[in-house]
């Protein structure tokens, strides 16, 4: 059941990202963020960040170089993301880093700045609630 | 546990390896996102509006999809040109409307009657065309009454020119003989310059878009 729903998520963030992340904001770096804290397997975070390579730069652009940098990229943040552990900082690198390399990639900042405060609202909001309880 | 990274890491070595290989294979991929795809192209088709006037737009588009452009007419026949406007501008691909239905793989001229590119994908009134250039067609066409063959490949476009046959430094136009007389009597064609050579082929790099209509043609 859980990897329907990872599959179900990764493709509908790659079609939001294809056609409203130039606009708006970026999707994936949320998902991903909810993802790595939530679903305990690493298997898991790890196929959501495949599926999502796949789909999005076969539509957008196409499979080649960027695809593999984006998805090694997405590995070692995960890592590295692990062992800073759930504060407000440690959010808004896991999430600002991913954006960075999607806005790099479409010449959009503007939607770099919009994830990031969309991140920031949720984190106090939603996500803090939800790791400390409190 | 590292020992899953490295597996799905290989998985997509793989599938690029294999993508690059057989192009059609990316396709595959495109019709699994194909609902939201549908969904998400409304929205941003919505969002792209705002950028311009989106009452006098929405009202334009009103007015065209009443309108046809009638070729011939006969008792059990009739010919019609279907036509839109371009809303947003990709160097790989083109997002644009169209007033009737269109078929796959028809082929896209602007107002001048420049080869745009091709049809890729068909959401309903929205359409999704790849530019000349990033496809894997062989077209024909004359120069100078003399015979050539233009190929695309990832981005470029090469030009296969007989000896002899000398071009200038302004813009050429290869005319294609498909439609023989159309829109206001211009031949389908493709413009541009050709920069450099590499070995027996002339690289030719094409002319920048500038009108917002387009028409579509079937074959």
């Amino acid at each position: 059941m859980k990897y329907f729903i990872v599959l179900v998520m990764a493709i509908i963030s790659a079609s939001w990202d294809r056609w409203m992340g130039e606009f708006l904001f970026f999707s994936f770096p949320i998902i991903s963020l909810y993802t790595s804290k939530f679903l305990d397997n690493q298997i898991y975070k790890v196929l959501l960040g495949l599926i999502f390579t796949i789909i999005y730069f076969s539509t957008r652009f196409s499979l080649g170089f960027f695809s593999i940098a984006f998805f090694i990229c997405y590995i070692l943040i995960i890592e590295i993301a692990s062992f800073l552990g759930t504060k407000y900082l440690s959010t808004l690198f896991f999430s600002g880093a991913l954006a960075l390399f999607l806005s790099f990639i479409n010449y959009s900042l503007f939607s770099f700045v919009s994830t990031i405060i969309l991140v920031s609202i949720l984190y106090f909001i939603n996500l803090r609630l939800m790791f400390y309880e409190k | 546990m590292k020992r899953n990274y490295f597996l799905f890491l290989n998985i997509l070595l793989i599938l690029v390896i294999i993508s690059n290989l057989f192009n059609p294979i990316e396709k595959i991929f495109q019709w699994i996102a194909y609902p939201f795809d549908y969904v998400f192209s409304k929205l941003s088709f919505e969002m792209q509006m705002r950028k311009s006037n989106a009452e006098s737009l929405k009202n334009i588009l009103f007015i065209i999809n009443d309108q046809n452009i009638l070729l011939k007419e006969t008792e059990d026949f009739q010919f019609e040109i279907p036509f839109g406007i371009i809303l947003n501008k990709n160097d790989r691909e083109i997002l644009a409307t169209a007033n009737s239905k269109i078929k796959k793989n028809s082929k896209v001229i602007d107002e001048n009657g420049v080869l745009v590119g091709f049809v890729e994908h068909i959401f309903s009134d929205r359409v999704i065309i790849r530019r000349l250039g990033w496809g894997n067609n062989e077209i024909f066409g004359t120069l100078n009454d003399v015979d050539v063959m233009i190929m695309e490949k990832s981005g470029t476009l090469y030009i296969e020119l007989p000896e002899n046959l000398e071009v200038g430094e302004d813009t050429v136009f290869i005319n294609l003989p498909y439609y023989v007389e159309s829109i206001d009597n211009k031949n389908m064609a493709v413009a541009g310059k050709i920069i450099s050579r590499s070995k027996e082929l002339f690289i030719f790099e094409k002319k920048e878009l500038e009108s917002i209509l387009i028409y579509y043609f079937e074959e």
